[in-house]
């Protein structure tokens, strides 16, 4: 078997290789081709271990069953909220209220807190039934993205889409106030 | 020992080489790949760091006892522990076995490299790099384990763009956890 391309390995460690076991037996005698096969797996590794900004229920629930401690904060659409970040407190979810239950598709626009930088999430996860989208904020957000964020939701209902916007300012006990 | 060449190789080329320098080579040299298989098919940390351990005290035992007939073919044999390690962990029964081998295991774990985790502030950074498309297409891959078909339908593409996309972005992300380190 010839040296695998990157784009093989991925899609061994993605699960849709067509033939794995030619694959792996062929990285378990090739040094290369380990090398870059534990390269990856540590970035994988890595990935799964990942609290991205926006998160799933079940994301939630598994990072609950991990022991985290979590404050929930409903925040409506338009109207400003307040998560503290206690030092008893590990994640911060901000759950974002709307009515999902026509959505066909919800994109996010987290916009930083000074206006610089804008990151677009796709087709992110939300619950229909609950009418939620969850917003997992972490302490060192606190020095990675400074000031206070705001979330605009693009919710697609009949292939329309309309725009809800979200503000949360976060304190921090040890602030000053 | 490279290319999955045998211990012994070196071992009888190298009179100063010693068995504790042949097995502790086996065991730099194979750990990570292991470790790597065990992520893969288990897809926990603590499971993958005790199927190293297994492996390599199975392919220990056997090198020493003579039971590995082609040891030119050393990748093929660990590999093949790794596999048959994996069905017994997945039926529970090598987390009885492991109890009995903690004593024993001192010797291979002395040999057994260090991890090198990547550090989740830099994941996050670099997924902050990644295009819309290719962070939504990295996540939903890894985080709520779609396959390309369920993110093709949600993304109002084909599967093949998404494996596309998919691998086209690890390898962006890939080279920034490297500027990273």
């Amino acid at each position: 078997m010839s040296h695998p391309a990157f784009a093989e390995l991925v899609e061994l460690w993605c699960g849709d290789a067509p033939d794995a076991d030619a694959l792996e037996d062929h990285v378990f005698a090739c040094d290369a081709c380990a090398a870059a096969y534990t390269r990856l797996g540590a970035a994988c590794e890595a990935l799964r271990a990942v609290i991205p900004p926006v998160i799933s229920h079940a994301h939630r629930d598994r990072i609950a069953a991990a022991g985290a401690r979590i404050r929930l904060t409903p925040v409506d659409a338009g109207v400003d909220a307040e998560a503290v970040f206690a030092t008893d407190v590990d994640l911060l979810v901000h759950v974002l209220k709307n009515d999902l239950s026509r959505a066909e598709r919800v994109d996010l626009t987290l916009i930083v807190g000074d206006g610089s930088r804008e990151l677009a999430f796709e087709a992110i996860p939300f619950d229909a039934r609950a009418g939620e989208v969850l917003i997992a904020c972490q302490r060192h957000y606190r020095y990675t993205v400074p000031g206070d964020p705001r979330f605009v939701l693009t919710i697609t209902e009949g292939g329309v889409p309309r725009r809800a916007s979200y503000f949360v300012h976060h304190r921090f006990p040890d602030d000053p106030v | 020992m490279r290319n999955g060449g045998a211990p012994s190789d070196t071992y009888l080329r190298d009179t100063t080489w010693t068995v504790a320098d042949d097995e502790r080579e086996l065991c730099v040299q194979y750990a990570p790949r292991i470790r790597a298989f065990g992520l893969r098919h288990l897809r926990d940390a603590s499971d993958a760091d005790d199927l190293v351990q297994h492996v390599l005290l199975a392919v220990l035992s056997a090198l020493r006892a003579g039971r590995i007939e082609d040891p030119s073919r050393i990748g093929a044999y660990v590999i093949g522990t790794c596999r048959n390690a994996v069905m017994d962990m997945r039926r529970g029964v090598a987390r009885q076995r492991r109890v009995a081998e903690r004593d024993a295991a001192g010797k291979a774990l002395g040999y057994i490299p260090a991890w090198d985790a990547v550090d989740h502030v830099h994941v996050e950074r670099c997924l902050g790099e990644l295009e819309a498309r290719d962070r939504t297409v990295v996540l939903s891959s890894f985080l709520e384990d779609k396959d390309a078909d369920e993110i093709a339908r949600v993304l109002e593409t084909t599967a093949g763009n998404v494996r596309v996309i998919r691998h086209r972005a690890l390898a962006r992300l890939h080279d920034c956890l490297e500027r990273c380190a």
